[in-house]
């Protein structure tokens, strides 16, 4: 019997191929989408997980008052703190070094480098290609590296004993090759440890908070007051520590306390304020929509179809077949439409895998594919009971008298949830086709949005060496100034766009109040360079460096001033780090850390480590002034390394990359969701407008025009899309603010989108319609008003 | 009205060519109830579609008061069509979506006439057919009489010249084939140009001339005066 089925199964698909191919093609497209999807937050969930301690290790984090959190801690602390809590069974640190230049004979490397704990890779065991995880550390002129550094360094060999020199000075001795690859983890994003020495250095005072400490908590624990304990012991110790009444810490350090499990910091953390999961959530959201598309298209024309084997059906019951058999049959041939489009959808994942993988930054692997293996066979299961199922008991209960009569054709059974399913088609389309204009204009503005700052043409040089290269700032400052195509030169610790870089936050007092503000070091071509706009005051003049004269100088942002509620601010003194400083200048505030975070309160400082050398250009001949700047810049000021650097539009631009992306996802999937919609609604209407042949050859008999008989075609498409359209305005509306609540710095709604995105869909949906109904009006009159 | 002379239609297929009507020569005259008799697949009902313009012919001229058809485009012929020839069909071909009143109207939203006449018309020949009762009903909730009548009255409502019936009565009972066989009696008795196909000298009887085909040709032509009395 099976045999007799997969014949007329395949006869069926030789005879009228269009409906088994456009479901193949949609099943294809949406099982592909939905695969990636699957692999891509399986992922995002797999940080960590490939750790055996996850459930066990913990990361310390504070947030401020404001709402920023930070994940560095006081290095001391950590073991104070696991002496005094019996919870805490072990730590482990490390420590940002930042870039360093790992050089091996005529290799030099820039490579993001760590000090860590001697016990580091018991907490992370990441796996050794060479040495020992155990006795790696044991030296401190010992240098672990990832896999993929020794690779770039060494090639192929096994380095362990090879000398290495950092930043041309000490030797090291690599001593362990570790993986990262497969491995999902936050801290891939260092190649190079050495030992964190136990001795405390000057830096690892109290109040210092560049530390990353990782706790062991074997046990469950209160979440809350463990913030509690925590936060209160540290303002104890460090009030002890630093002779200082605990109520003036408290002014200082007003924070908390947490600790974050590592298994669910990358999406789950404080700092990411709930936003971690939104990709996932689209994506999926999206992903599994496709899929409810497939699954509509696959009803809507196995019940168009369905007509077409009605009598073969009435035939198989006449001759004894029973409604299960037939119910049978269909589900199965259903099962092997799966089937074929879960094989394609294999193929494809495996070449869109790479691009995809680049596009949101992940690295991801088809045999991954196996892990959600459960999840994807349910997902097929479900798709196959509801896009199986359905049709096939219609099928199986068709009258076979009312059939063989040929009395069937013009059934209307089946048409309302047709409608239904087409209407939940567009309505899906125009929801996701709207927010995705809305991202693009989003975008459009961040990308566009006067920052207070001018971003173009900014190089933007770090200085590997700042100490030894500080008595030599006025002598390169003047030689850059003098290259052709250089327009100025200017210098910052802290770039917009760059987040903190080495600039700190701190708590400024001024009379009784204090206000966490971002310290930045400029000099005092710093504003002009920029062309940040002084609304109130000077700028600094080049002899007011910061800790030289008297008085220190400093320059503030309009924010500050409206924190403290300064009145009239010129003149007056505030207090950084317990030293008076006087405001000469309030500059207009301007976006530095991206759209989703409100503007700082901001204090500028002359001098004292300005790390980094930004130099506006010109537009012309560009490529022959970096070139100029290298050259000059490695020859006379650091022969000894590389030039490293970067354009400020470029790195302002990584600041909002997700969203990028988000927009190239949501781009994607709605163009595929609104392809695999006309899919559907082409073979729908095809077969729709097939079924009224009859009537339009009686209208045409009895003189409609052309144009009449289009429109009564149409029309009923039409209201369906628009009765769509209309239930997908406000939905998309709702969902698209929640989006933009996201942003600090928004549009407003846009009305575009309300009015594009439905034409799109309904100016195709006519078309596609009409083209359909075209066909119609060559109808032979006289055989469809003959036969039935 | 219509005079068909030497006239012919050719059925091609890929291995075979059908001669469904040879060299066909026939008048209709204004007033005059034409039956066309034949047995199945000699040609009637191409003829009755070719002088509906449904159709089209290869060779000969057939002209419509005094206008000749051949080479007239699709839109001429439509127009032609919708001003001046009523049909009544053996499987009625009435719209299933359509109330009884809109399925009659539609001929006359078709030739724009305005939506009071429209109602004041379509009410008229209901009440004639005696269907009026119904207008609200589709298709499927009546009877095959009360269908045929239906489209009779489509038929009728735009007051065509010339009312072509493929087999009205083919697919009634006895009585409800008696009605409407009344009913175009009483067309013809108040003027109206028919042409018939029928299957059934009974049916046939009703009409003043008969016409035979077979194999595409017209075998003979007689007028036909006998009395007939309804049973």
């Amino acid at each position: 019997m099976i045999n007799n089925w997969f014949k007329i199964f395949l006869r069926n698909i030789k005879k009228r191929p269009l409906y088994p191919m456009v479901n193949l093609l949609g099943l294809t497209a949406g099982i592909t989408c939905f695969l990636l999807a699957m692999l891509y937050v399986g992922s995002e969930f797999s940080y960590e997980k490939w750790n055996p301690n996850v459930d066990q290790i913990y990361k310390n984090i504070i947030e401020l008052p404001d709402g920023q959190v930070h994940v560095g801690s006081p290095r001391p602390l950590a073991e104070v703190n696991v002496a005094a809590f019996e919870e805490f069974t072990d730590y482990t640190q490390y420590k940002d070094e930042g870039e360093q230049l790992i050089s091996y004979g005529t290799k030099d490397i820039f490579s993001q480098s760590s000090r860590v704990s001697k016990n580091f890779f018991e907490f992370f065991p990441f796996p050794f290609k060479y040495g020992d995880p155990k006795t790696a550390l044991e030296h401190p002129s010992n240098l672990i590296i990832t896999a993929e550094l020794a690779q770039s360094i060494f090639g192929d060999i096994n380095p362990v004993g090879k000398e290495v020199k950092i930043n041309n000075e000490k030797p090291y001795t690599i001593a362990g090759v570790y993986e990262l690859k497969g491995n999902n983890t936050q801290l891939d994003y260092f190649s190079a440890v050495i030992l964190l020495t136990d001795k405390y250095d000057e830096n690892d005072e109290w109040g210092n908070f560049n530390i990353h400490t990782y706790y062991k908590i074997p046990n469950e624990f209160d979440d809350a007051a463990m913030t509690k304990k925590l936060t209160s012991f540290y303002l104890e110790n460090a009030a002890k520590e630093m002779n200082s009444p605990i109520e003036d810490v408290k002014k200082y350090f007003t924070m908390d306390f947490y600790l974050e499990n590592i298994g669910e910091m990358h999406l789950f953390s404080r700092g990411l304020k709930g936003k971690g999961t939104n990709n996932i959530f689209i994506l999926s959201l999206l992903s599994l929509l496709l899929l409810v598309m497939c699954a509509i298209n696959f009803v809507n024309l196995s019940i168009s179809g369905a007509t077409q084997r009605a009598k073969e059906v009435a035939i198989r019951k006449t001759l004894g077949g029973s409604k299960k058999g037939i119910t049978v049959q269909f589900v199965l041939e259903v099962m092997f439409l799966c089937l074929v489009a879960f094989c394609l959808s294999l193929a494809l994942v495996e070449i869109s895998l790479p691009s995809f993988g680049n596009l949101l930054d992940v690295d991801l692997h088809i045999l991954n594919v196996l892990e959600y293996l459960p999840l994807i066979l349910s997902t097929i299961l479900i798709l196959i009971v509801c896009a199986g199922l359905f049709p096939a008991l219609y099928l199986s209960n068709f009258n076979p008298v009312k059939v063989l009569k040929g009395n069937f054709s013009r059934s209307k059974s089946g048409t309302v949830l047709k409608k239904g399913l087409m209407a939940f088609q567009f309505a899906i389309c125009a929801v996701f086709l709207i927010g995705a204009f809305v991202i693009n204009a989003q975008l459009k503005y961040m990308n566009e949005k006067d920052l207070g700052f001018n971003k173009e043409q900014v190089m933007m040089i770090e200085v590997s060496d700042r100490d030894a290269l500080e008595p030599k700032t006025d002598m390169y400052k003047r030689e850059l100034n003098k290259m052709p195509g250089v327009q100025k030169v200017f210098m910052s610790d802290r770039p917009p766009g760059t987040m903190a870089r080495y600039g700190s936050v701190t708590r400024v007092k001024y009379i009784e109040d204090y206000v966490t503000t971002d310290i930045h070091f400029i000099d005092h071509e710093f504003f002009p360079g920029m062309e940040i706009e002084i609304l109130e005051g000077r700028n600094f003049l080049p002899t007011e460096l910061f800790d030289t004269v008297g008085v220190n100088k400093v320059v503030v942002n309009e924010k500050f001033i409206r924190e403290f509620n300064i009145e009239k601010p010129i003149g007056k003194t505030i207090d950084l780090w317990e030293q008076d400083c006087e405001i000469i200048g309030v500059v207009k505030d301007y976006i530095s850390k991206g759209f989703g975070t409100d503007i700082q309160p901001a204090l500028f400082a002359a001098g004292y480590r300005t790390s980094v050398v930004m130099l506006r250009l010109d537009t012309e001949d560009i490529s022959q002034t970096i070139a100029a700047v290298e050259d000059f810049w490695t020859t006379k000021i650091e022969p000894d390394y590389p030039l490293q650097y970067e354009f400020l539009d470029k790195d302002f631009a990584a600041l909002f990359e997700q969203h990028q992306k988000l927009q190239t996802l949501v781009s994607a999937l709605s163009a595929i969701m609104v392809l695999i919609a006309l899919f559907g609604l082409f073979a729908v209407a095809t077969h729709s407008i097939q079924q009224r042949y009859k009537e339009v050859a009686i209208r045409k008999t009895i003189g409609a025009s052309e144009a009449q008989i289009l429109g009564n075609l149409i029309k009923d498409f039409a209201i369906i899309c628009l009765g769509a359209i209309l239930v997908a305005l406000p939905i998309a509306y709702v969902l698209s603010s929640r989006w933009l609540e996201d942003f600090t710095y928004r549009i407003d709604m846009p009305a575009i989108p309300y009015f594009v995105a439905p034409l799109l869909i309904f100016g195709l949906t006519i078309f596609i319609i009409w083209m359909q109904a075209r066909k119609a009006l060559s109808v032979d009159l006289v055989k469809h008003l003959k036969f039935e | 009205m219509i005079k068909l002379k030497n006239l012919s239609k050719i059925y091609r297929t890929e291995d075979i060519e059908t001669t469904a009507l040879n060299a066909i020569d026939f008048e209709v005259q204004e007033g005059e109830f034409v039956s066309v008799m034949g047995a199945s697949g000699c040609g009637k009902s191409t003829l009755l579609n070719t002088i509906g313009l449904l159709d089209s012919f290869d060779s000969g001229s057939y002209t419509f008061r005094g206008e000749e058809m051949a080479n007239l485009t699709e839109r001429q012929r439509a127009n032609i069509r919708k001003e001046n020839i009523g049909f009544v069909f053996q499987n009625f071909n009435l719209i299933d979506e359509l109330t009884v009143f809109e399925n009659v109207a539609l001929p006359l939203f078709y030739n724009n006439v305005s939506k009071s006449e429209r109602q004041d018309r379509v009410t008229e020949i209901l009440k004639r057919m005696d269907i009026e009762h119904r207008k609200n009903h589709f298709p499927q909730q009546l009877s095959g009489g009360q269908q045929q009548r239906v489209a009779v009255a489509r038929a009728l409502v735009t007051e065509p010249q010339l009312i072509l019936a493929d087999e009205p009565t083919g697919n009634l009972d006895s009585k409800n084939g008696n009605e409407v066989m009344e009913l175009l009696t009483d067309l013809h008795q108040q003027g109206a140009t028919i042409i018939m196909v029928t299957h059934s000298s009974y049916d046939a009887s009703f009409s003043s001339k008969i016409i035979e085909l077979k194999d595409g040709q017209i075998l003979a032509q007689k007028v036909n005066k006998r009395e007939i009395k309804l049973v």
